[in-house]
């Protein structure tokens, strides 16, 4: 009898251990890989995009037989936010990623998540598929740390011809100018601008660039790398110009209720004449409102401003080597594949710019190659709030902007509560 | 049948206690953990003792949310727990009601976002129903940003819990009414009592039980409420319909502090536990009457 508890006591200590040991060993974090499989982790660029992605890949395995390509897709505003987070610190990291310029390339360097690939991206031929320019935003301290993908207008403002021509209005090339189009467009019954700003980062944009025009870039950079307060004199000026908007109704009552698509759709609808948004409204309208006849102009001068008056505003993207990786010669090797002057037309088929020189034949949409003729016209680009900067300085300049939007608060009482909120932070 | 042996005991509810142990309590205190730290996610948490806390205590956001929280939940006492209760008395005491309390427990089953969005479309100042409606009938001056308004995003957030959860409380309601016994209504009817006045009189204070408990849901509920918000607003405008649960997600998924995002967690969880209890206690002091 004895002997029958000691053992029952064992069976029940041994499935107790295996049942510990079962969970645990559920929750613990796999070893780091050592296989032959290359991990590329992107948000999602949609089926066209990732047909590109797949020959891509089919060429690295033909070039390298007994490896394996495996992509970490999410969607877009997961990975922005805490998704490349996560698959950064998994058991399963990728070796390669895609990053903004700016503020979150600088920050992957600093935390040893990007590999310096100054020389690498030469030996290995990268290089190759690029002018020789194309590395300086993507590159801290003079070292490059990303291998550049598309470069984006994020904000020009979008036009409807067809109205335009109707009311006899040119594109505006001053500002003066742009707020007599406005009254012109609404003493016809016309809403001059949509804007979809419910997220933030549409007003943030647009709005972000007028007050570098306004304050001078190294102002704005200064302020938003939080060197300067952000209710600096030279920022409530800028800001003021929205002011000359919202007190007339020229932009959409909506806009700080509605997401950026709903401001496309009033656009594409009629709703509204012009729309100040960046270089992928190209895709969505050809896709969305095939038959619009849109054009666009970059923001308008401001008279006495501090900014150079031609400014874009843009960022760059791309993909890093993770400085984690141990298949980082692999990774160039892929990059380099998905990069060659044959890949860059099939990108272009799929909707995408990338920055990779291509062929001598490349051909493009009309309006998607006047963005590219703007990025490369050589004005200075400015870099906007929320990809270029720490995310809790653009929240606090965009939360300002749309309440001023609404008129809520004056610029120096938003701009008061921004740089009190970063103060605290 | 008596246990044998503790061990064997220990034993069988390990499980149990493991799997608790996992979700629940390990969770917890590695939440706890990092709310003393400054975590961005990818380097080594840094020690920062209190400050996280001494942070959110003068954050002037996270202490709005609260105010915004408790309105929240106030309003929806009156448009979810009193409407569903009137919404019972009403359809309890009048023949062929079984369509309409169908029809006002659908929203309950329909997924939270899916109705955020549809509501979405119906505040939509440009192609609304509800502006569209409003125009139509000839109340264009009412016409309003229903979502951008700060007066007005809370109170609209608030009817639209009020139009999901209203049939979940009818519901209760419902079947708390369906044990009451007869006879006591019977009797106050034959004494000349009208329907108005059995319900209130009579039928409301015998569940007062259910109803304690249909508050507490509805309180519990609001500290925890997110969907709704961040989804038709997502704490705006300018943060006037921020609540703690929102700005927990933006702290730690947007802004990347994972340390401070914990540290308002706890204290989340610190006020709902609070909330709870002097709820209970308050409960119990006055738990004199019969319970049916």
């Amino acid at each position: 009898m004895g002997k029958d508890r000691t053992k029952q006591r064992r069976s029940l200590l041994m499935a107790a251990i295996v049942l510990s040991a079962a969970i645990t060993g559920a929750c613990s974090k796999s070893s780091a890989p050592t296989d032959n499989t290359l991990r590329v982790a992107f948000g999602s660029n949609g089926s066209d995009g990732q047909k590109v992605w797949d020959m891509a890949a089919a060429k690295f395995k033909t070039d390298n037989p007994g490896w394996n390509v495996e992509f970490q897709v999410q969607n877009d505003d997961l990975y922005e936010t805490v998704g490349l987070q996560n698959l950064l610190t998994s058991g399963k990291a990728p070796d390669v990623y895609f990053e903004w310029a700016g503020a979150r390339l600088a920050n992957k360097v600093k935390d040893g998540y990007a590999a310096d690939i100054t020389d690498a991206i030469k030996t290995s031929g990268v290089a190759d598929e690029f002018d020789a320019g194309a590395f300086g935003t993507t590159s801290v301290d003079g070292k490059v740390y990303m291998v550049p993908f598309t470069s984006d207008v994020t904000n020009v403002i979008w036009y409807n011809k067809d109205t335009f021509t109707k009311l006899g209005l040119t594109p505006p090339t001053t500002w003066a100018e742009f707020l007599d189009v406005c009254a012109k467009l609404k003493a016809a019954g016309t809403t001059p601008l949509a804007v979809g700003n419910k997220d933030l980062w549409v007003a943030g944009n647009w709005i972000g660039h007028l007050i570098s025009r306004s304050s001078g870039e190294s102002v704005y950079d200064q302020v938003l790398s939080k060197k300067m307060p952000m209710n600096s004199p030279e920022f409530v000026k800028g800001l003021s110009y929205l002011v000359d908007l919202q007190k007339n109704g020229y932009v959409n009552k909506s806009a700080n209720t509605i997401p950026d698509n709903e401001g496309y759709n009033l656009y594409f609808q009629g709703g509204a004449a012009m729309l100040p948004i960046g270089s992928w409204i190209v895709g969505i309208a050809l896709s969305d409102a095939p038959t619009m006849n849109m054009g666009w102009f970059n923001l308008p001068a401001i008279d006495g401003g501090a900014g150079d008056q031609t400014s874009i505003m843009g960022v760059t993207t791309g993909y890093i080597v993770n400085g984690k990786s141990t298949k980082q010669d692999k990774a160039l090797e892929f990059l380099k594949d998905a990069f060659t002057a044959e890949m860059v037309q099939s990108w272009n088929d799929a909707g995408f710019t990338p920055v990779a020189k291509g062929s001598a034949s490349t051909t493009r949409d009309a309006l998607t190659q006047s963005m590219i003729d703007l990025l490369g016209s050589g004005a200075p680009i400015v870099a906007p709030p929320d990809t270029g900067y720490d995310l809790k300085m653009a929240d606090a300049l965009n939360t300002a902007i749309s309440q001023v939007l609404d008129g809520v608060k004056t610029p120096q009482e938003a701009l008061d509560e921004a740089q009190a909120k970063i103060s605290a932070s | 049948m008596k246990p044998t042996s503790k061990f064997g005991v220990l034993v069988l509810v390990a499980p149990a206690v493991l799997i608790y142990g996992f979700a629940v309590v390990a969770p917890f205190v590695g939440t706890l953990g990092l709310s003393l730290t400054r975590w961005n996610g990818f380097n080594l948490p840094e020690f920062a003792g209190a400050a996280n806390f001494s942070r959110a205590f003068h954050d002037k956001i996270f202490i709005s949310s609260f105010g915004h929280v408790t309105f929240y939940i106030v309003a929806t006492l009156f448009v979810e727990v009193l409407f569903g209760l009137i919404l019972s008395g009403f359809l309890s005491s009048h023949r062929f009601m079984g369509f309409p309390r169908v029809a006002l427990f659908i929203p309950v089953m329909l997924p939270m976002v899916v109705i955020a969005v549809l509501w979405g479309a119906v505040f939509n100042p440009d192609y609304g129903v509800l502006n569209a409606a409003m125009g139509s009938l000839g109340f264009e001056g009412m016409q309003k940003v229903w979502l951008g308004d700060p007066k007005l995003a809370l109170p609209a957030i608030c009817l639209v819990s009020g139009w999901i959860f209203s049939g979940f409380y009818m519901a209760i309601f419902n079947a708390a009414f369906a044990r009451l016994p007869t006879d006591v209504i019977e009797s106050a009817r034959l004494d000349g009592a009208g329907e108005f006045r059995v319900f209130w009189r009579i039928k409301v204070p015998m569940i007062r039980q259910v109803t304690s408990v249909a508050i507490l849901l509805c309180i519990t509920g609001g500290i925890q409420g997110f969907d709704l918000f961040y989804v038709m607003t997502n704490g705006g405008p300018y943060n006037t319909t921020e609540v703690p649960t929102t700005y927990m997600v933006k702290s730690v998924f947007r802004d990347m502090e994972i340390g401070y995002g914990s540290a308002l967690s706890v204290l989340l969880t610190v006020v709902g536990l609070v909330v709870a209890i002097v709820f209970r206690t308050v409960q119990k002091s006055r738990q004199t009457e019969v319970e049916y």
